[in-house]
């Protein structure tokens, strides 16, 4: 059991890591990002006005209560409200009739208590509803805040922070956070009032009980802050084991066509099973250590109370015996008399619930703060690719292409940011506004490489892009994305229908509009070829039309921009030959004016286009018109000569 | 969206802080605007019942642990009479031993005047233990108050010494129970992914998969909090307050049952509550689950949300959602938390009120077969105070139960889904031996796979009413390799959907070495297949995991020699670690041909004796086909494969060639045979006619 337990341990560990180095860098990021948050709660701040005016009043019901019970049971019953002539109480006379001295005192301090409870009740209910209010709207604010920042990542940013990871920020993390708040205004308030109330009390009645409850509550509270710090690594390890949970989930389910036919059944049900066993083992682990701290604040609380007892009465005992020492140690009067000792013990409860409750604000802390750890990695990431946009001036505009034109001067692209390990370049080339450019080249040679660094997807490692004949950095997003229409090689639809995909190209686009674009895409035919027409429902990623029909759809999205630079990135490659030729002319005759960057496996589809590229490992190796490339460039003459016979 | 501030509310952008952009609710109107423009996109699951049944279902979770949850129980129970014990033992310590210890050294009882009738006046003597304390000092001795000393040092010693055991059973019962809750929980979620790999395609396609993800993660984790700390935490506290609720009865029956009557109002306004908050609790689960299932969809397709300038789009799309999930929070929030005011509060009520009728009780001298004393009121107010703390920490669990309530119902929403139809009465099954072939089994009788593919009249519509196939027939041989060629919507990609059982045909049958389909086991006959298809999924892993997915037990070596015969070995040198390089399912890094060619040589290590291979090189250059083409007549060789692709290059040798039609096959035979035909193959290959 053990051995399994500390396998277990090593394995979660292992998988979870959570490093000195990690920890140090949680400590900056705090810094920084201590007035985001600050920022998302400063709208509700009339919330927080109102709410600690409600704290007030309630504490002052809370403690009134109590109070009001002692002096019921007092004067009421015990009959000190109603003297006898020699002076003793006068507790309720049997039968003695309503009218009787001490019944006034039980009218007056029961209707109190119950006016009391009324009055909290109103008070408390208008609190939770503040904070109710308070706490959501703030969480709202922070996650539509790392929503943005989320989307803002570049592609070398997004490494950090897959998705699965995102997910959980938003909802897992925020919910913790949100709990904490909940509970930290819900509770911390108003138990931090009542705890320096009832140390106030203690003290006044007692500077002696004083001393004694002070160093037992701060060697508790030690003792506690001792496991959180123990814990804190723990937490943010669960917060990450959740995330691989979350992953094994996406990838079965984005996978699940492979899973199922290659009968992986068992084996993503063993990498989920390995996945949850961490998780569970650093829930146990940090949740256990956390409830411990609650045995130890009612421990410590209680031994508190006995001691108070076990002074109380041995200084009562004393000091009526007349003991010689104890006389010195008090001026001969007992440290407090019985009725005090009664009362010192119910303040003690009241703050043993507080305490309690303030140890449960702690282990609500512990998951808060390692969730916040995680957003703040996040929210203080420097997004690598950032728009600067130059000024407004004669003869540019930031906001829009001043020409199709693209050039790249000495351009080198590496995805581990290594000149060395160059994805594509160094390369150089300028293609005039309205050229159609084909490239072809091998699996992996940097095609795709290539075109996205001119919507900057990507930024080049070295050199410069031009489009306009001003560098892609000088322009805003707005011109880059609006004025370049792409169609990835991996292309997705999303959740909707086929007009809502196809107006992301073109706001508000008329349905005539939508028609004009599908009909460039040669998508028209089979769109109408639906029951639904335009309003057919697209699922996530375009699964529920077939490939062919999917990429259509994305070249239509792209085409309704009338963009000044086309890319289209293989997106083709799941049409048949002849519908491509087509879409390849319509292009041609629709889009004049538009410089098209076309990546193409097949000669046939490239064979038109102004000039062509042939790339192989990065590098420009052929550069030309078909003509041309037939004649001196060997690896298209490869390509050309396979195709044409065919593959076998 | 201009910045607004509405009362009480903030919408629209934030300032930016340290270069963050602060992002405001999107409003009422940002709500409005958003759902006027967007189709509505939950799925429905039905309507949540709201049934207490399923948090009972998550109890049956426990499983294996339920023997340790039994030991946890007596623990609490044991903590229950510790807790009592030291709270009868301490109340009547000052007015049982203290007071008259006082009185005994000073010899003058202010109350009752001798030791006896201090114990006859003293109110406190209705409370339990109180007579035994007092008794247990001999108040006639020489000097009684000795033995009162003693009697103090000993009860806190006492005291001391209980609450050390309390100590330790409470830091048992929290190792213990979190031992337990979360074990129950990692069997509830392995339940759960077990299921998940049971459902049918068709699930996959419908639900937003953050939503599936989010049941795994925030669904199950609002069930953590009652698992790991509440079910004990209420135990103990219905149990404190029942203790101290038959305490209240046997002393006096009347005024037990106006408490009684007053905690029932109590639970009656928060059942009320209940009842509405659940609810709200299941609305918010289902808005979190939602708003997860958009962040999923954008964040993994960022980079088309990037190239057509979407984030300020999506980000109102996931601000309209949390925008609906902050007020469902608040309400929730709210419903649950205003029990407890009333709760805590109706206890002070009922102390006062208890204490009223009592006194009026006595005054008016009723005589209802009952005596009333001021003594019993004020053991009344003792036992009320011991009450408050686990009603308060009941009202507090609610909130955690009815959250979990809404969770657990959300979980069993998706594992009671329908599973593909059931395994049970499949008499066939595909193995594979340890000479590395396949066989089929029923039982009794085995023989080798084949390959055999047969189809008889096969009819299938996704939707009905829209039929996709009509009337396919068709046969392969062992070995052959048959091609389909069609338009895409033809139907070529459904019909290896059938095959592989990813969907089940309407009418008509299908043989697989004259077995019918449907009589082999759906999970072991896929194992007899393999899959390549043109959208390559990779797991998030190193090269080799992704290569091994085809075949488990694959050697390194073996993946090696997989992906040299896909062509994918030189690309893969090239990563930074070779073929331990750790790839992530949406890593921008491998290119789409590449990725084929990964799936390639996953097939290529798996090595079954039916191949499927949808579009499987559309992705990869022509002379890297080229390359790859000898291997994958390696791995064809005397397997029936099915071949889908728009290069009819690539088709061209086939067995037989299938051109496939709106669903139905309109011509088949060999590329000669085709030719000669004139018909719409010799179009297509003389370019005459268009694919479409």
């Amino acid at each position: 059991m053990r051995e399994k337990t500390k396998a277990l341990r090593r394995r979660a560990y292992e998988a979870l890591s959570y490093s000195k180095e990690d920890a140090a860098v949680d400590k900056q990021d705090r810094k920084k990002t201590l007035p985001i948050y600050l920022a998302c709660l400063k709208p509700s701040w009339k919330y927080i006005v109102i709410f600690l005016f409600i704290i007030l009043v309630d504490v002052a019901l809370e403690i009134m209560i109590p109070f009001m019970s002692g002096l019921l049971i007092r004067y009421g019953i015990e009959g000190y409200g109603a003297l006898t002539p020699s002076g003793a109480p006068q507790p309720l006379i049997v039968g003695g009739g309503l009218d009787q001295p001490a019944m006034a005192s039980v009218w007056l301090y029961g209707g109190i208590m119950v006016a009391c409870a009324f009055c909290a009740i109103f008070f408390q209910t208008v609190g939770m509803k503040m904070v109710a209010i308070l706490s959501s709207d703030f969480v709202e604010r922070l996650r539509n805040t790392i929503f943005g920042k989320a989307e803002e990542l570049s592609f070398s940013n997004i490494a950090k922070f897959p998705v699965s990871k995102l997910t959980t920020m938003l909802s897992n993390d925020c919910n913790n956070i949100r709990f904490f708040v909940l509970m930290f205004i819900r509770m911390g308030a108003k138990q931090g009032f009542m705890i320096l109330f009832c140390f106030a009390f203690i003290f006044s009645l007692n500077w002696f009980i004083g001393v004694i409850t002070v160093p037992l509550t701060i060697l508790s509270f030690a003792i506690i802050m001792l496991i959180i710090k123990k814990t804190r690594p723990e937490f943010i390890m669960t917060q990450t084991a959740i995330d691989y949970v979350n992953r094994e989930v996406e990838e079965d389910t984005d996978g699940v066509r492979e899973v199922k036919a290659f009968c992986r059944e068992g084996h993503m049900d063993e990498k989920f099973a390995e996945a949850n066993e961490n998780l569970t083992y650093v829930t146990y682990s940090s949740v256990s250590k956390m409830g411990l701290s609650s045995a130890i604040t009612t421990f410590s609380i209680n031994v508190t109370i006995g001691l108070i007892q076990l002074l109380g009465g041995f200084s009562m005992i004393n000091t009526a015996n007349g003991n010689e020492l104890w006389q010195l140690f008090n001026n001969g009067n007992p440290l407090f008399d019985a009725g005090e000792l009664s009362m010192l013990t119910s303040f003690a409860a009241l703050l043993t619930l507080a305490f309690s409750y303030m140890t449960m604000l702690f282990q609500y802390y512990g998951r808060a703060e390692a969730s916040k750890e995680r957003i703040d990695r996040l929210l203080s990431e420097k997004i690598d690719i950032l728009y600067n946009p130059k000024e407004r001036e004669e003869g540019f505009d930031p906001d829009s292409l001043s020409s199709g034109e693209v050039e790249f001067d000495n351009v080198l692209f590496s995805y581990v940011g290594d000149p060395k390990k160059p994805a594509l370049g160094p390369i150089s080339f300028k293609i005039a506004e309205g050229t159609t450019v084909g490239i072809v080249g091998g699996t992996g040679s940097g095609k795709s490489s290539l075109v996205n660094l001119i919507p900057r997807l990507f930024d080049p490692t070295e050199g410069t892009v031009k489009v306009g004949g001003h560098d892609v950095k000088d322009y805003s997003l707005k011109a880059l994305r609006n004025d370049i229409g792409v169609v990835l090689q991996n292309n997705l639809l999303f959740t909707g229908t086929i007009r809502s995909n196809i107006q992301w190209g073109k706001k508000g686009a008329s349905d005539a509009e939508i028609y004009e674009a599908l009909d460039v895409a040669q998508a028209s035919d089979f769109v109408n070829s639906f029951a639904d027409k335009l309003s057919t429902p697209v699922t996530q990623g375009g699964r529920s039309v077939s490939g062919g029909q999917k990429q259509r759809l994305c070249i239509a999205r792209a085409v309704i921009k009338k963009p000044k630079i086309l890319i289209l990135d293989d997106s083709t490659s799941a049409c048949d030959t002849d519908t491509s030729a087509r879409i390849h002319s319509q292009l041609r005759n629709k889009l004049k004016g538009t410089t098209v960057f076309l990546i193409a496996q097949r000669i046939d589809s490239v064979k038109d286009c102004d000039i062509i590229f042939v790339l192989d490992n990065g590098a420009l190796v052929g550069k030309g018109t078909h003509e041309e490339l037939i004649k001196n460039c060997k690896i298209y003459q490869e390509i050309e000569e396979i195709q044409r016979k065919g593959v076998d | 969206m201009e910045n607004y501030s509405n009362g009480f509310t903030a919408a629209g952008k934030g300032p930016i802080v340290n270069d963050v952009q602060i992002e405001y609710s999107c409003g009422k109107e940002g709500y409005q605007e958003v759902t006027a423009t967007y189709s509505k996109r939950r799925q429905g699951y039905g309507k949540p019942k709201h049934s207490w049944k399923s948090l009972l279902r998550v109890m049956s979770y426990l499983g294996p642990d339920k023997w340790l949850f039994v030991l946890v129980t007596f623990i609490t129970v044991g903590m229950i009479f510790i807790n009592l014990f030291s709270a009868f033992l301490a109340a009547p310590l000052v007015d049982a031993v203290l007071q008259p210890a006082v009185y005994s050294i000073s010899g003058n009882w202010l109350i009752g005047g001798s030791a006896q009738g201090y114990y006859a006046a003293s109110l406190s003597h209705q409370l339990p233990l109180y007579g035994w304390l007092f008794n247990l000092i001999d108040w006639n001795a020489a000097a009684p108050w000795e033995q009162a000393f003693a009697l103090t040092g000993i009860i806190i010693g006492c005291m001391m010494v209980v609450y050390v055991i309390g100590f330790l059973l409470s830091t048992a019962q929290v190792y213990l129970m979190t031992r337990i809750g979360s074990s129950s929980l990692m069997r509830l979620r392995n339940d759960m992914f077990d299921k998940l790999q049971k459902l049918p395609l068709r699930y996959f396609d419908q639900t937003p998969h953050g939503d599936t993800m989010s049941r795994f993660t925030n669904d199950v984790d609002a069930l953590a909090q009652l698992f790991n700390t509440g079910i004990m935490e209420i135990f103990t506290s219905v149990i404190m307050v029942v203790g101290v609720l038959i305490f209240t009865f046997l002393v006096n029956w009347f005024l037990a049952l106006i408490v009684c009557i007053m905690e029932l109002i109590a639970a009656v306004i928060v059942s009320i509550n209940v009842h509405r908050s659940v609810g709200a609790f299941s609305e918010t689960q289902v808005s979190m689950g939602e708003f997860n299932g958009i962040a999923e969809e954008v964040l993994s397709g960022l980079k088309v949300v990037k190239c057509f300038n979407k984030e300020e789009d999506m980000a109102k799309l996931f601000k309209s959602i949390d925008y609906v999930h902050t007020l469902h929070n608040r309400r929730s929030v709210f419903l649950s938390s205003c029990n407890i005011p009333i709760v805590n509060n109706i206890n002070n009520m009922a102390t006062a009120i208890t204490v009223m009728i009592g006194a009026v009780l006595i005054v008016t001298g009723a005589d209802w077969g009952f005596s009333v004393t001021a003594g019993t009121l004020l053991s009344y107010v003792v036992f009320m105070r011991m009450l408050a703390r686990p009603i308060n920490s009941i009202s507090n669990l609610l909130t955690a139960i009815q959250a979990s309530l809404a969770g657990a119902e959300r979980i069993f929403q998706m594992v009671d889904q329908p599973q593909e139809p059931s395994l049970q009465e499949a008499k066939w099954r595909s193995y594979k031996a340890d000479d590395g072939k396949f066989y089929w089994t029923n039982g009794t009788e085995q023989k080798p796979v084949r390959g055999e593919v047969e189809m008889n009249h096969v009819c299938f519509s996704y939707l009905p009413g829209q039929k996709i196939l009509d009337d396919i027939t068709m046969y392969a041989h062992p070995g052959q390799k048959i091609a389909l060629v069609g338009s895409t919507g033809a139907g070529k990609t459904t019909i290896t959907n059938l095959l592989t059982r990813f969907y089940d045909i309407d009418s008509g049958e299908i043989l697989i070495d004259g077995i019918n389909l449907k009589d082999i086991d759906r999970v072991s006959m896929r194992r007899s297949m393999t899959l390549v298809l043109q959208d390559t999924h990779l797991f998030s892993g190193t090269i080799y995991d992704n290569i091994r997915f085809g075949h488990l037990k694959a050697t390194d070596a073996e993946c090696e020699e997989a992906a040299k015969i896909a062509c994918a070995d030189s690309f893969i040198r090239k990563l930074k670690n070779g073929y331990n390089t750790f790839i992530d399912a949406h890593n921008a890094s491998l290119s789409q041909g590449q990725r084929q060619l990964l799936s390639i040589a996953r097939c290529a290590v798996s090595n079954p004796p039916i191949l499927i291979l949808d579009e499987a090189t559309s992705s990869i250059d022509t002379r890297t086909e080229r390359l790859i083409s000898k291997g994958m007549e390696n791995i064809m060789k005397g397997k029936t494969t099915f071949v889908i692709a728009h290069r009819l290059s690539t088709i061209r040798y086939a067995d037989c060639i299938m051109v496939m039609d709106h669903g139905r096959i309109i011509e088949r035979g060999n590329h000669e045979q085709l030719l000669a035909l004139k018909g719409r193959y010799y179009e297509l290959w003389t370019g005459k006619a268009e694919l479409d």
